[in-house]
């Protein structure tokens, strides 16, 4: 479970992330939404331990700086980063090594979903930006961690890796895992998500179990970022 | 093996293995083999009765360098920070469960390592040091610790200064209050003491480095006092500088560590920063290492119609980047060519071909070579060559600032006569005009920008061919008309100004087709 109260985060004298409150219960997809600058990355940041805040997160109860909350956690970032000079099986290794896990078969298993197997000896500077994302998601999910938090994790992605992505959403989701999905491709996340959240200038404006009313995503997005439209 | 360990110690394996697999880097590491052997078996060759130029004049020099690359590394602490980590390290240690002690630690030891690797530059100046100083391959080694010692201490400091001041802009002026201050005091100190305005030498000013008084400047005076005991075989001073730079090092980890534990927002920025910036080096985009803070200023264009609108914006770029009419490079060329010129004994030849080959180099990384990156110069629906003169435009002011600057300087350090000093500022320019065309070539002839050894060897050939007609009349009428030597530097002017149209001309199509623009990308 991923629980964020009243986490606040002001850059000099911009509000990035104002009063913002969430839960994402185990086993539940939660989506994030809002138009750019709508400090959609700044909270993810501050959830997975990378910026200073004021308020409270916690991941499975436990606050979200602490080595155990980290041991939980997977996060894919928007733009993948790969050290250029490591091969895609030793990324999986030195995970595998930060987590103190041992190889249980996961990490090929992933690399052979994303067709990146035959890659595997192939370094991160040789690999194209789509298979950096690729690597980025193996690296993130090879723990097998029970909150993810996904930063975009469709841009680059070729059609077989999305669909590949997305039969993963439902499977983690169903062996009760935590997942964020922050995204501006709403009709990618149309058919899985449980609960939305569009934030528009720092703040959650709206909040939307999936079943709730009439509108979809799209329109619901739609209202709150061009009208304002409250809580 | 524990995570860091095995990231560290795998990165070096790939990083040997890259070495022998890539033919470029294998090229460019034997021919630095070769010229470190040829330097070796020169100075096997000595007279043993040769005279040598003072040891303390070569400590002073290195004194000089330690404290320009702390300087330079440093100051970046109030702009853009110096981040020891990667965006592969935010993304994949930083979010784990890797203690953030233990994350810096291993920071600190790559960093370290990329600093010492820097000082293999000071190795390559063996021949000029020997020649002139007969310093020992051992003595240059310690010189060469001591650069990468000041080097790394110039990123921590530079690391140091983010962490505390960026959070506000009050923090950055009062940061920068004392940083200068500090800087200041020491400049003022060798200017009276060494009584530069009133008889200015180079006896006095390495009187005024000697004085203990320096061995306080931070940083670059520890590493001078370290590595002078090395280079005069003092033990004690030695002993007490290596124990000072493990103490400052330690002492920074704990800062760090203990007083900004979450010190993974502080280097985030800044590490976004400096992966942007190679982004856009391997990409050849346009980034321009710009401060944070940035004053716009008037908006709008006010003229520029049609290619002319290029080099309108190019003036409000520059405006600000506050790059009127120097840019980085500029003062590093100037810097460089002055302390050679010191070097060489005022040898004023070898210091004009000094400040060219600088010059060769810093007219290839400019700014108006990443423009011929981007797409829209080759959109706008204008003539190529209209376009062309345009982009090239930016260039010339720099070339002829950047000349003035450092004949001004060169005028005093040489002890020339004013025409002299007109003849070799005029001719100058007109070989930074030839480098300009020569880049424009090497684009249309390759196809891409001189960026690895390889290509920077091939531009740098054919730099020379394009300058062999100027040269080699210069040399000619130099010995001919040997009572005016200025004459030999003037008479490169107009050829070099017949070669650099022809050159323009060559390439006037430049800019019809992007071929460049797909190859870089």
């Amino acid at each position: 479970m991923l629980t964020v109260k009243n986490v606040t985060k002001k850059y000099d004298k911009v509000w990035a992330n104002n009063n913002i409150s969430l839960t994402v219960p185990d086993g539940e997809i939660a989506v994030l939404l809002g138009p750019n600058g709508a400090g959609k990355s700044t909270l993810i940041k501050c959830i997975c331990g990378l910026l200073r805040f004021s308020g409270e997160i916690s991941i499975c109860g436990f606050d979200n700086k602490s080595l155990e909350a980290k041991r939980l956690l997977g996060y894919v970032p928007e733009m993948p980063a790969v050290y250029d000079l490591l091969t895609v099986e030793e990324h999986l290794e030195f995970i595998r090594r930060s987590y103190k896990i041992a190889d249980d078969g996961t990490g090929e298993k992933l690399l052979r979903r994303f067709e990146l197997y035959d890659k595997k000896d192939k370094l991160g500077k040789e690999l194209s930006k789509g298979m950096q994302q690729k690597l980025s998601i193996c690296c993130a999910l090879v723990h097998k961690p029970e909150v993810i938090i996904f930063d975009e994790p469709m841009v680059g992605l070729d059609p077989y890796a999305i669909k590949q992505l997305k039969e993963i959403f439902t499977q983690i989701k169903n062996d009760g895992v935590t997942v964020l999905i922050s995204t501006h491709m709403i009709d990618s996340v149309e058919d899985y998500w449980d609960t939305a959240y569009i934030m528009v200038k720092g703040e959650v404006k709206v909040q939307k179990k999936n079943g709730e009313g009439n509108e979809s995503l799209e329109e619901l997005f739609f209202s709150a970022t061009e009208t304002g439209s409250d809580k | 093996m524990g995570a860091l360990s095995y990231l560290f110690f795998t990165k070096q394996k790939n990083r040997f293995r890259e070495y022998l697999r890539s033919p470029s880097k294998l090229i460019f590491l034997l021919v630095m083999l070769l010229m470190f052997g040829m330097s070796l078996y020169t100075s096997l060759s000595d007279d043993p009765s040769q005279k040598y130029r003072s040891i303390d004049e070569f400590l002073a020099i290195v004194f000089l360098i330690y404290t320009v690359a702390f300087a330079d590394v440093s100051k970046n602490g109030f702009s853009n920070g110096a981040s020891f980590f990667s965006m592969a390290d935010i993304n994949l240690i930083f979010v784990s469960p890797l203690r953030s002690a233990n994350a810096l630690f291993y920071g600190l030891i790559q960093q370290l390592g990329h600093s010492l690797y820097m000082g293999v530059i000071i190795l390559l100046q063996y021949t000029i040091s020997h020649e002139y100083y007969g310093i020992s391959l051992k003595t240059l080694a310690f010189v060469a610790l001591g650069y990468g010692i000041t080097v790394f201490f110039g990123q921590m400091l530079s690391m140091l200064i983010y962490v505390f001041t960026a959070s506000s802009d009050k923090r950055v002026r009062i940061g920068k209050i004392i940083y200068y201050s500090v800087l200041a005091f020491f400049v003022i100190y060798v200017i009276i003491k060494g009584e530069l305005f009133t008889s200015p030498s180079l006896a006095n000013m390495i009187k005024a480095v000697e004085s203990d008084v320096l061995y306080f400047m931070p940083v670059s005076g520890l590493t001078s006092f370290f590595v002078e005991g090395l280079v005069k075989g003092s033990a004690l001073k030695s002993c007490v500088g290596a124990l000072l730079i493990l103490f400052f090092t330690v002492a920074f980890y704990f800062i760090l560590s203990k007083t900004r534990g979450e010190y993974y927002e502080d280097v985030l920025k800044s590490t976004e920063t400096s992966s942007s910036a190679i982004t856009s080096s391997k990409e050849s985009t346009s980034f321009d290492g710009l401060s944070r803070n940035i004053k716009v200023g008037k908006t709008g264009f006010t003229k520029g119609v049609g290619a002319s609108a290029i080099s309108e914006k190019h003036k409000i770029e520059n405006r600000r980047g506050k790059l009127i009419f120097l840019n980085r490079s500029s003062f590093v060329t100037i810097g460089m060519t002055v302390i050679y010129s010191l070097v060489v004994n005022g040898d004023e030849m070898m210091a004009f071909v000094l400040s060219l080959y600088s010059m060769l180099i810093g007219v290839s990384v400019g700014r108006w070579m990443k423009e011929l990156t981007l797409p829209y110069v080759y959109l706008i629906p204008e003539k190529p060559f209209s376009k062309l003169l345009h982009v090239v435009r930016e260039q010339i002011p720099v070339i002829i600032f950047e000349s003035a600057a450092l004949f001004a300087v060169l005028h005093f350090v040489l002890h020339l006569q004013v025409a002299e000093t007109l003849s070799m500022l005029v001719a100058r320019i007109g070989f930074g005009l030839v480098f300009i065309g020569s880049n424009l070539l090497f684009i249309k002839l390759t196809k891409r920008t001189a960026k690895t050894f390889l290509t920077i060897i091939a531009y740098t050939v054919l730099s020379t061919v394009c300058v062999l007609p100027s040269a080699l009349c210069g040399i000619f009428a130099g010995m001919m008309f040997w009572v005016h030597p200025f004459t030999g530097y003037l008479i490169t002017f107009p050829i070099n100004i017949a070669v650099f149209l022809l050159l323009l001309f060559l390439c006037r199509n430049i800019l019809e087709y992007s071929e460049f623009n797909n190859q870089e990308r």
